[in-house]
């Protein structure tokens, strides 16, 4: 049952494979220059993963705070009561 | 590899009308017995007229669809790949790090180069890593089998060596369309006792000691054919164009071209030395917009009246298997007493209930078309060309084009293979012959074409035309595709 499970990965791959090959014109090219090429894109893509595992959530989470902080949710909160008293004193 | 498409046109599976296998017949569009007032012939037989109203416009139905755009961008991308790396091979073939095994030219001392140009780029980086696919030698009767010898690439497309084998497939891709280009029976008793008798070389052109009395028999048939009064054939398909146009038009006339003409018509149009104006593909606002500025303005400077007008059309486009809407350029042709030059290479013998071309198809009168040409190589399996039209057109092409005066004269046994060919369609020597590979013709078009739309292919041109442009975009799927279609 294992086996067979990955038997069809091993197929799933080796499709998906043919075709990002056939699509991109990496079939027709020698086997050097495949190998160029695929070494190229694996460390494209790999870089690419590396950056949105690393950095997205704390860059996510960096903008999230600068919405909050422009908009004026939290600080205007504060200043609401501070007028509420200064009001008290003049009158 | 089918493109994927989940969706079919309903409307093209709807009204090829197969449900028996039986070829359609044009009186499938009589439904209601009467069209605009004009009374339709009899059931089972057509007018033979052009009629007006929607008949032919009915049956009438072209498709050229969209390339959809992951499928456009996918394959810009995939050539820009391949010309990177064509300009980092070219780099380090230059500097010698690869060895170069392109023809480069000798660059003397002094000298300009003669052949630089970015075509040769193309050809040496893209072309000729899949150039296996085309220009592919075989070893038997081009017919509808063939033996493709096997070739086999060690350096990747720039050397091939022949391994000896032969493989048997079946022909899709020669314009073989009825079937005549064989070495059969039906026409190889008779070319081989014409070559017996009459040689093979004829060594001299038609005004000198080249014209047999086989030329004279075949004329004749031809003008019979098409029916027309008198015809003239030119040993070579596109010399018929190329050579033939200088001597009907010259300097000081306009010809009207369609966008999608042959290259034998444009190279013709160009050494006429008239003035040549093109007018989009089939569209008759456009067509009609350009004939009536010429007329109105004339000539451009001088505004003078021109001296001919010619429009150029095919009557199927080869690269497209589109039909041109013929009643409607001979209505406008009528209207501004133009002239008008029909080619009909991959049509005459392939369309219209008798074979007899588009003209044959759309019902009309033979002698609207002014010049009617054609070609031999495509429907009758042999080659060279042919020009009818009226007895006084022909008298002035037999004195005055090249091909008449300074070709060779066509070769005996080609001549016969088309009088032999010619009579089996026309139904004078073995009728049931002829239908049948008629009818056969149309049915393989209508099925091939359903066929492809159903698994997804997009395929352009008009349902009736047997010219079937599959198109595949990418150049490693054409080259996939081709392997796999040869190896299969």
């Amino acid at each position: 049952m294992l086996q067979r499970l990955w038997r069809h990965l091993a197929d799933t791959l080796r499709h998906a494979y043919f075709h990002y090959s056939v699509i991109l014109c990496i079939a027709i090219l020698e086997p050097a220059e495949r190998y160029v090429i695929n070494s190229v894109v694996i460390v494209v893509v790999s870089l690419l993963v590396y950056a949105t595992v690393v950095y997205m959530p704390g860059h996510v989470t960096m903008l999230c705070q600068c919405f909050v902080h422009l908009t004026g949710i939290r600080s205007h909160g504060d200043s609401v009561g501070q007028r509420g008293t200064t009001s008290a004193t003049i009158s | 590899m089918a493109t994927g498409r989940g969706e079919t046109r309903t409307s093209t599976v709807e009204n090829t009308k197969m449900s028996n296998g039986q070829p359609r017949n044009y009186t499938n569009g009589h439904k209601n017995g009467h069209t605009n007032g004009y009374k339709n012939g009899t059931n089972g037989k057509t007018n033979g007229k052009s009629e007006k109203g929607g008949r032919w416009q009915d049956d009438f139905e072209e498709y050229f669809e969209e390339t959809p755009y992951h499928i456009a961008i996918l394959t810009y991308l995939g050539y820009a790949l391949m010309v990177f790396i064509g300009h980092v091979r070219d780099f380090l073939r230059y500097y010698g790090i690869e060895q170069d095994k392109s023809c480069t030219e000798s660059n003397q001392e002094d000298y300009v180069p003669l052949y630089q140009n970015w075509e040769s780029f193309y050809t040496r980086n893209v072309y000729r890593r899949i150039r296996d696919c085309w220009n592919i030698p075989i070893a038997s009767c081009a017919g509808s089998h063939i033996d493709v010898q096997e070739r086999v690439t060690h350096d990747h497309g720039w050397n091939f060596e022949m391994t000896g084998k032969t493989l048997k497939v079946m022909n899709f891709g020669s314009y073989n369309y009825l079937g005549f280009a064989e070495n059969k029976e039906l026409c190889g008793r008779d070319v081989q006792r014409v070559t017996e008798k009459y040689g093979v070389g004829t060594c001299a052109s038609r005004q000198e000691l080249g014209y047999l009395d086989i030329h004279r028999e075949l004329d004749s048939l031809v003008a019979d054919f098409l029916g027309t009064e008198a015809a003239i054939t030119v040993p070579m398909g596109f010399a018929t164009n190329s050579m033939n146009m200088p001597a009907l038009v010259s300097k000081g006339c306009l010809i009207l071209s369609d966008e999608l003409n042959h290259a034998s018509l444009i190279l013709g149009s160009r050494l006429t030395g008239a003035l040549i104006r093109v007018y989009k593909h089939n569209d008759m606002k456009d067509l009609e917009h350009k004939l009536r500025d010429a007329v109105c303005e004339g000539q451009p400077r001088t505004h003078r009246p021109w001296k001919k007008i010619l429009i150029v059309v095919e009557g199927v486009y080869s690269m497209e298997g589109s039909l041109a809407r013929l009643p409607e350029i001979v209505s406008l042709k009528k209207k501004y007493k133009a002239y008008l030059y029909l080619d009909e290479a991959h049509s005459v013998g392939a369309m219209g209930p008798h074979g007899r071309g588009v003209v044959d198809h759309f019902g009309l009168d033979p002698h609207d078309v002014d010049i009617m040409m054609g070609t031999f190589t495509k429907s009758f399996g042999a080659c060279g060309g042919y020009i009818a039209g009226s007895k006084r057109l022909i008298r002035h092409l037999r004195a005055n084009s090249h091909s008449a005066i300074y070709s060779c004269s066509m070769s005996p046994p080609v001549t016969q293979q088309i009088i032999s060919t010619m009579s089996c369609i026309m139904g004078r020597t073995n009728p049931q012959e002829g239908r049948r590979r008629i009818q056969q013709l149309k049915w393989n078009t209508r099925y091939f074409r359903k066929g492809l739309h159903e698994r997804g292919f997009i395929i352009y041109g008009n349902k009736d035309s047997p010219v079937v442009p599959l198109l595949i975009y990418m150049p490693s799927k054409i080259a996939l595709f081709s392997r796999e279609c040869v190896l299969m």
